[in-house]
C-alpha cells in the first residue's frame, strides 16, 4: 500500500488541502493562534470583516477575516478607543490559519485585535503626520497663551459653514448666531463629518465656500462638528482637511468635538475653538467687540463731547449773562452819574449865567444910578424942559419961550428974555 | 414826559446845551429855554435809565438761577 501523496497514490486537490489544513491547524489552528502585525491594504465589511493585510514593504499579502460574532464586539471596543480599522491602518491581531479550499487560498481568521497596539500605532502615525505638516508649515505652532479670538476677522458677519445640517454641532453653532442680535449671513456647505467620506466632503465644501458666488464672499469659514467618540472625530485628523484649511484663502475656524479634542484640522488653523458653540460665541463676540469699537464707543464719545460742549456753553452763557447784567448795571450807573453831572453842570451854568446877568444888571444899575439927573440936581444942577423936551442947548430956545426949570427941591416956570 | 429820541442823540443834545451854558455867549432869553430843554432831557433819560435798571434787576435773579 502506497503512502498518500506518493506517485502511486497522489492526493486529490481536496485531499492535499485537507492535509495542509490539518497540518497547519495542528500548529497554527484554533488551539495555536498567533499574533500578526500587518497593514490593512483592503477592507470589506458586511457584518463580517474581510481584510487584505500586507507587510509594510508590501512583500507579502494575506487574507484575513473576522466573523461577525467576533467582529461586532471587537469593533465596538476599537471604536471606543478611537481606532478605525481602515485601509492604511496598522494592526496587531490574533488569528488562526484558515484554508479556503474552493479557491485554494490561505488565510487567517481574526479572533482578537491588540487595541493598545493599534492605539499606539494610530497615535504614532498621527504624530508623524503632525510633525510632517508642521515641518511643511501646514500646522502653525501655537504658544500656551494663544488666543484664537485674536485671529478672527474684525467683522465676521458673512459666514461659510461646513457642517452636517441637523446635527447637534450644526444646531449649537447656528443657535449662537441666530440668538445674537446681529445679522449673520450664513451659507452652508453640507459635508459628512464622520467616517471615511468625511475628509473629501469637508475639503470640497471648504473649496466651494472659499470660491464664493461672485456677489457673496465669506469673511470666515467655520468647520464644526459636535462631540463624539475619538473614532467619530478621527476624520478631522485627515491630512487632506488640514492642507485644505491651511491653503484656504478665507480664514477658517474650527469647532470640532468637545473640550480636550484637538484634531489635526484644529492644528492647521489659529482659530480653533473647543466646540461648535464656542465657535459661534466667538463670532458673536467678535461682532460685538467690533460694534463696541466702531459704533458704541464713538457714540459714547460723541455723547460725552456733546455733554461737555453743552456744559461749557451753559457755563459760558451763565457767565455771559452775569457779565451782561454787571455790565448793564455798570453802564446804567455810569449813565446815571453822567446825568447827575449834567444836571449839576446845567444848574451850575444856569445859576452862573443868572449870577453874571444879575451882576451885570447891578453894575449897570449902579452905572445908571451914577447918571441919575436927580443926583445932578442935588449937586445944584437944574433941568430945563420946553414942553416934554429936555433942553440941552441954548440954541433950542428963543426969547419968549416959557420953560420949566426943575431943581432938586422943585420946579419953577420961567420965560426966556434973551439969548446970549 | 417829553420825547428826547435815541439815547445817544439825547446825550449829544444835552452836551450841546451844557456847553452852550458853559460858554460866554449865553442869552438870557435862551437860558430858560435851554435850561428847560436840558432838564427835560435829563428827566427823560433818568426815567429811561430807571426803567432799564428795573428790567435788569428783574432779569438778574433769573440769571442767578441758571447757574
Amino acid at each position: 500500500m502506497s503512502d498518500a501523496g506518493s506517485k502511486d497514490a497522489p492526493f486529490s486537490v481536496t485531499g492535499y488541502l485537507d492535509v495542509v489544513a490539518g497540518r497547519l491547524e495542528a500548529t497554527l489552528g484554533k488551539s495555536h493562534r498567533q499574533w500578526i502585525k500587518a497593514e490593512v491594504s483592503k477592507k470589506y465589511e458586511k457584518d463580517h470583516l474581510y481584510l487584505d493585510v500586507v507587510d509594510s514593504d508590501r512583500g507579502a499579502q494575506l487574507k484575513a477575516k473576522c466573523w461577525k460574532g467576533t467582529w461586532q464586539p471587537l469593533k465596538a471596543r476599537l471604536e471606543q478607543a478611537g481606532i478605525a480599522v481602515k485601509e492604511g491602518s496598522v494592526i496587531t491581531f490574533e488569528a488562526y490559519v484558515d484554508i479556503y479550499k474552493a479557491r485554494g487560498e490561505l488565510g487567517v481568521v481574526i479572533t482578537d485585535v491588540d487595541v493598545a497596539s493599534a492605539l499606539g500605532e494610530a497615535e504614532l502615525r498621527r504624530q508623524e503626520l503632525i510633525a510632517r505638516l508642521t515641518a511643511e508649515g501646514v500646522i502653525v505652532p501655537k504658544g500656551e497663551d494663544h488666543d484664537p479670538h485674536a485671529f478672527l476677522p474684525e467683522l465676521p458677519l458673512r459666514v461659510g459653514l461646513v457642517a452636517s445640517p441637523g446635527t447637534e454641532g450644526y444646531n449649537d453653532f447656528l443657535g449662537q448666531l441666530t440668538d445674537s442680535p446681529y445679522c449673520f449671513d450664513v451659507r452652508v456647505a453640507r459635508a459628512t463629518v464622520q467616517g471615511d467620506n468625511a475628509p473629501a466632503e469637508v475639503v470640497t465644501a471648504l473649496k466651494a465656500l472659499a470660491a464664493g458666488d461672485g456677489s457673496w464672499q465669506p469673511d470666515i469659514i467655520c468647520v464644526v462638528r459636535g462631540g463624539g467618540s475619538k473614532l467619530d472625530l478621527s476624520c478631522f485628523d485627515d491630512e487632506r482637511i488640514a492642507r485644505a484649511i491651511a491653503a484656504c484663502p478665507v480664514p477658517v475656524a474650527t469647532g470640532i468635538g468637545h473640550t480636550g479634542d484637538i484634531s489635526v484640522a484644529d492644528m492647521a488653523t489659529r482659530r480653533a475653538f473647543i466646540t461648535p458653540t464656542a465657535t459661534g460665541q466667538a463670532l458673536v463676540r467678535a461682532v460685538r467687540e467690533w460694534r463696541e469699537r466702531h459704533v458704541v464707543q464713538p457714540a459714547r464719545d460723541l455723547n460725552r463731547i456733546g455733554r461737555a460742549v453743552l456744559e461749557e456753553s451753559g457755563q459760558y452763557l451763565a457767565r455771559t449773562r452775569r457779565e451782561l447784567v454787571t455790565g448793564a448795571l455798570s453802564t446804567i450807573n455810569d449813565e446815571a452819574a453822567s446825568l447827575r453831572h449834567a444836571r449839576e453842570r446845567l444848574s451850575h451854568a444856569s445859576y452862573r449865567t443868572l449870577g453874571d446877568v444879575a451882576t451885570y444888571l447891578a453894575s449897570t444899575r449902579r452905572f445908571l444910578g451914577a447918571h441919575d439927573p436927580a443926583r445932578r440936581l442935588q449937586q445944584g444942577w437944574a433941568l430945563v424942559r420946553l414942553g416934554d423936551r429936555v433942553i440941552t442947548h441954548a440954541s433950542q430956545l428963543t426969547p419968549g419961550d416959557g420953560v420949566e426949570v426943575t431943581f432938586a427941591d422943585g420946579s419953577v416956570l420961567a420965560r426966556v428974555e434973551e439969548r446970549k | 414826559m417829553a420825547e428826547v429820541g435815541q439815547w445817544n442823540d439825547a446825550v449829544a443834545e444835552l452836551d450841546a446845551i451844557v456847553s452852550y451854558l458853559d460858554g460866554p455867549d449865553v442869552n438870557v432869553d435862551e437860558l430858560i429855554t435851554k435850561l428847560a430843554r436840558g432838564t427835560e432831557i435829563i428827566d427823560a433819560l433818568e426815567n429811561r435809565l430807571s426803567q432799564t435798571r428795573a428790567r435788569v434787576e428783574e432779569l438778574a435773579p433769573r440769571t442767578a438761577s441758571d447757574e
